[in-house]
Order: structure tokens, then sequence, then C-alpha cells
């Protein structure tokens, strides 16, 4: 399990990460979700040690990060650390020669399914191919936690649907994964729960479903004008266009529909949201940040 | 960690060989071609000498493996989430580069030799012991100084070792070549200071045969010491700002 609590970095001016408090129990698979510059590899960052935060504590299954802790971590960084004079074969071996719980016949499997040749050099890898051997290094070792900012970029269609499988995989054997990424469908696919930043905050945090079941929106017609809605401006986010009426129901869909029911809509339909769509509203300021 | 370190010195070490033998090859055709060699015209060739000259080799090798731990900083993903203290990575780098740093000596050393036995001089070599011992205890101290001196920059300089490493040798070359300058006492004050810092400065030409001084007036086991110390510090201070750094 990974708990962050009130984590805050300051880089001069710039709180980079306000407060950040978040967990992410083992079997789950928890999406950080932010516009650039939000705050996501700076967490990342305090998370692993890079950084030092000025407050907060960071705790993997209730300890402190030590040296010995990532025997049990597994880290791919957005943009692939590889050493571009090494082989494949040389990074494999390298990750054997490091980590205690190295699992050879998992590594090969890896290696087979991501097509990797193990005489090519790091530095003749397209993009995609880094990130899968970057992957590699970070996960042969079959951590409990598994720490990944953008795990799929730059993979092909098939690719990412094997990284996102290999997610799932290993938090149905018990891992906790924190990963951030910037194609939510991703996220949709892979994660259980979702963390949006804005400015260094978390701003919106939970079990997915239960944040679309409180995301709804009821979307109602009337005949002639929207009426007097009785309150329900002061309670939520209503947006009016002509003779239709749209509430953002906060997990309270059931009630808006039995109240616009009462006020005579002709037509009343409740709409899920789709993740994007959370992560629009939750970071959307105008595009001036 | 070391797996990478290993890797880069024997790749520093394979290129220094072909160097060598390179070099051994041109002293061979110069001499198969010249119509006689006679090793009585040479004279004697102390043992010293010989290691003076492979310390240069060591001293170059030193320079350049100096910038394998620096070159970590652009894949600490990999390099800072293993199982091991930062600290213990560091020390397992500088285990491995003063093994390359000796093996080097020892290549350049066997060139030297292969070079005199070429002149036929072999005969002509006489182990001065005391002078040899204070020849490798004074050239591995110069140049774990530099080593670590560099270390200590790049540090401070992520990214920069190579820059670093090159430029060492422009900046000790002039600061000792500035000591003979007909400068203003303040300015040369200043030069004679900064020259502590100089691995340059604690070098005579060395063995038996030396007839030049080193610009730090101490006896030869002190300047010995006194090299060892700083590449001790420098390394001691860089380990602890590579290990507690930010990335």
């Amino acid at each position: 399990m990974i708990a962050i609590s009130g984590l805050t970095k300051r880089y001069g001016d710039v709180l980079a990460a306000d407060d950040v408090t978040l967990d992410v129990p083992a079997g789950s698979v928890c999406g950080l979700l932010g516009r650039n510059g939000a705050g996501k590899t700076t967490t990342f960052k305090c998370l692993l040690g890079f950084a030092r935060p000025e407050a907060g504590t960071v705790r993997f299954d209730g300890a402190p990060l030590t040296p010995l802790t990532f025997a049990r971590i597994g880290y791919a960084p957005e943009r692939p650390a590889l050493y571009n004079w090494m082989t494949v074969a040389q990074h494999v071996e390298l990750a054997r020669r490091t980590q205690p719980a190295y699992d050879e016949a998992f590594a090969r499997e890896l290696l087979a399914t991501f097509r990797l040749d193990g005489r090519k050099k790091a530095g003749k890898l397209s993009k995609g191919q880094q990130t899968a051997l970057a992957l590699i290094v970070a996960v042969a070792h079959r951590p409990s936690i598994l720490i990944l900012d953008e795990p799929a970029s730059g993979l092909d269609p098939v690719m990412q649907r094997v990284v996102l499988d290999l997610l799932i995989d290993a938090a149905t054997n018990g891992a906790a994964i924190l990963l951030s990424s910037h194609q939510i469908g991703q996220v949709d696919r892979a994660a259980d729960r979702v963390a949006i930043m804005r400015d260094g905050q978390i701003v919106l945090a939970g079990e997915l479903d239960a944040l679309r079941e409180s995301s709804r929106v009821v979307e109602a017609t009337f005949e002639r004008e929207v009426p007097d809605l009785g309150g329900l401006d002061a309670e939520m986010r209503i947006e009016r266009v002509g003779t239709s009426v749209r509430a953002h129901a906060n997990g309270r869909a059931d009630a808006v529909v039995a109240r616009f029911g009462a006020l005579g809509a002709l037509g009343v339909r409740v709409l899920d949201r789709s993740l994007e769509d959370l992560f629009l509203d939750t970071v959307d300021d105008g595009g001036t940040h | 960690m070391e797996y990478v370190e290993l890797r880069r010195v024997r790749r520093t070490l394979r290129n220094y060989a072909i160097v060598l033998l390179a070099g051994f090859a041109l002293a061979a055709i110069g001499i198969l071609s010249s119509a006689h060699s006679d090793h009585s015209v040479i004279g004697v060739i102390h043992v010293s000498d010989l290691v003076v000259g492979a310390m240069f080799g060591a001293l170059l090798t030193g320079t350049i493996v100096a910038c394998g731990l620096q070159a970590e900083w652009s894949t600490t993903a990999i390099t800072w989430t293993r199982p091991r203290p930062r600290e213990a990575i560091a020390w397992g780098y500088l285990a491995v580069d003063f093994g390359a740093i000796v093996a080097a000596f020892v290549m350049t050393l066997l060139f030297a030799l292969a070079v005199v036995s070429l002149f036929g001089a072999l005969p002509n070599l006489q182990f001065d012991g005391e002078h040899v011992l204070r020849s490798i205890v004074i050239g591995f101290g110069v140049t774990m100084m530099w080593y670590g001196l560099i270390w200590l920059v790049a540090a401070r300089l992520p990214g920069r070792a190579p820059l670093i490493a090159g430029l060492s040798w422009a900046v000790f070359l002039i600061l000792g070549g500035l000591t003979a300058a007909n400068l203003p006492w303040l300015f040369h004050a200043l030069i004679v200071a900064l020259n502590y810092l100089n691995p340059l400065a604690y070098v005579d030409s060395g063995g038996s045969s030396s007839n030049t001084h080193p610009l730090i007036a101490l006896s030869p086991w002190l300047r010995g010491l006194a090299a060892w110390a700083i590449a001790a510090v420098a390394i001691v201070a860089s380990i602890r700002l590579w290990s507690t750094r930010e990335a």
C-alpha cells in the first residue's frame, strides 16, 4: 500500500505539490491525472526520495522509504532512463544483478511479448521500444508497488493493451499501482481509482465508480422556458440552454430526476459521465493556467 | 550498479589498450627500420622512471573514468531505485574506477617495458626500490586527487562531468605554468595558493633521475600524503553531495 499524507514540495516560489494526500491500497490501480505542470512528477519524485518534501510523509506498506524498499518498488519514468550504449540484454542483466527478487522467466516472457532484440543497443531502439525496455527493467522483479509515469507512452495500441493488462494482472496479484497518463482512456481501462491534480493539489480523488456515480448529469427538457428550480441552483451547477436544463447532480441524480418530473419536464434523462468529462470539468480553468 | 561502471571502464581500457598497441607497433616499425640498436648507448634505466611514465596512463584513465558516477544523473530512475544506499553505489563505482586506474598503470608499465625490450635494453634496467615506492604513492595520490576533484566539481554541475574532466587538464596545466609568470605579488600568491589544489603541482619528474622540483615545496612523502588526503576529502564530499542531491 502507498500512503501519502500532507506532501508539500516547493521549488522557489512555486508550490509544486501542495498538501497532497492519497492512499493506494494493495490490489488497486490509481490513475494520477492532471495537466502538464500539475504536480504529478513532483509527487512521484517525493515518493521515491528523488526530491525532499518540505512537509508530509510517504509510507509503503506502513513503513517509510529506505533503500531496501526498492526491492519491492518498480518505477518507470516518463522519459525512459536507459544506457544508450548498453544492449537490451545488458539492461536485463543489470536488473538481474540489482534486484534480489528478479524473475528470469518473467523477464524473458516480457522481452518476447514486446519483441525486443537482446543484441540491440538501447540508443537504437524506437521510442516505444525504449518505453517497453524501461518497463521491463522496472517490473522484472515483480514489485508489489508500482509507480509509473506515462507507462505506455510511445507504444502502439497493441502494446499499450499489453501494458495495461500487465498492470491489471499485477494489481490482481496484490500490487499497489500508481500511474500517471495523459491518455485518459488507458487510465479508464486500468484504474479502479483516480486522483486529479491541479496546481499542485489533489482536487478530486476516489474510486472511479463512485466518482462516476456522483458526477452524473440530469438533463431535462421543458415545453416552454425552464421554470424556477426551487433552490437547485444553489445546490449544484445548473446549465440552461433554451428550454433545456442540465444539472450536475453531485450524487443526487435520483432526487433531481424526481424534482424535474415534478416541475413538469417533458423528458428527463440521466447522463453517465466519462472519466474524460470528469477530468476536463475538474481541471478546466478556461485555459488561462 | 557496478555492472554498468564495469562495462564503462572495460570499454575505456579496451580503447586505451588499442592506443598502446598502436604505439608499440609504431615503435617496433621505427626500431626495425633503423640500422642497429646498441643498448650500451642507452645507459641505465631506472624502474622508477618507467613507473612515473606509467602513471601518466593511470592519470589519463582516471580523468576518463571519473565521469562514470556523474553520468548516472541521466539514469537516476535506474540507479536510485535499486535496493542499495546511494553511498554504497558511489563507493562501488569508486572501487571499480580505482581498479581501472591500477589496470591502466600496469598496462602502461608493460607497454614501457615492451618498448625497452624492443631497444634490447632490458639488461639496462635498474630497480631502485625506494624511488619506485615513492613514485607509486605520489602517482596514485595525484591521480586520485585529480579524480576526486572532478567528482566534486561534477557533483555540483550534474551532467557536465566530461566537460569538467577535459577542462581540468587545461586548468591545471595553466595554473602550474602561471607560477613561473612574472605577476604582481598578490596574483602570484593567489596562484601559489590555488596550486595546492592542482594535482600537477605535487608531481616532479619522479624517479631517481629526477632533476625537477615540484611546485609544492614539501618532502616527497608529505606530498604523497597531502595528495591522498585531498583526494579523500574530495571523494567523501562528492559522495555526500551525490547521495543527498535532488534529481
